[in-house]
């Protein structure tokens, strides 16, 4: 997600062809707010990936500015032992 | 900055690049969910 209007967006997605909705958190930023990621002073999100479980809890957190790589690995990592521990 | 492992996870309802609304109700008891922040569109990460 970004704070990207749709178009950009769609231009985005259809780009990088992804297989996940890329949503768009314009122009309230509200999301971006209340998951504590807004730089008001930069006007822009913090580089921030979370992995939710499915009772809607945090159970991963990736900060990191620089490596992006990190983000996809430790979300994937996350996401496949919360599935290996609830089945 | 950020919130913590353990917290929940605030609710959002945004709309995808097709316009459809998605909410993160929308996977509650069905799937994990990662919700990547990234700067801005055409930029690498």
């Amino acid at each position: 997600m970004s704070i990207d209007p749709f178009p950009s967006q769609g231009a985005f997605a259809r780009e990088l062809d992804v297989s996940f909705p890329l949503l768009s958190d314009w122009p309230l930023y509200q999301t971006a707010k209340s998951y504590d990621v807004w730089r008001e002073n930069l006007h822009l999100a913090a580089r921030v990936t979370y992995v939710i479980d499915k009772e809607g809890i945090i159970r991963g957190v990736i900060e990191n500015e620089s490596d992006m790589e990190i983000h996809s690995r430790e979300a994937l990592g996350i996401a496949r032992e919360i599935a290996g521990s609830s089945g | 900055m950020a919130l913590k492992i353990g917290e929940n996870a605030p609710d959002f309802s945004l709309r995808d690049a097709a316009r459809n609304k998605v909410s993160l109700e929308d996977f509650k008891g069905k799937k994990t969910v990662v919700l990547a922040f990234y700067l801005l569109a055409f930029t690498p990460g």
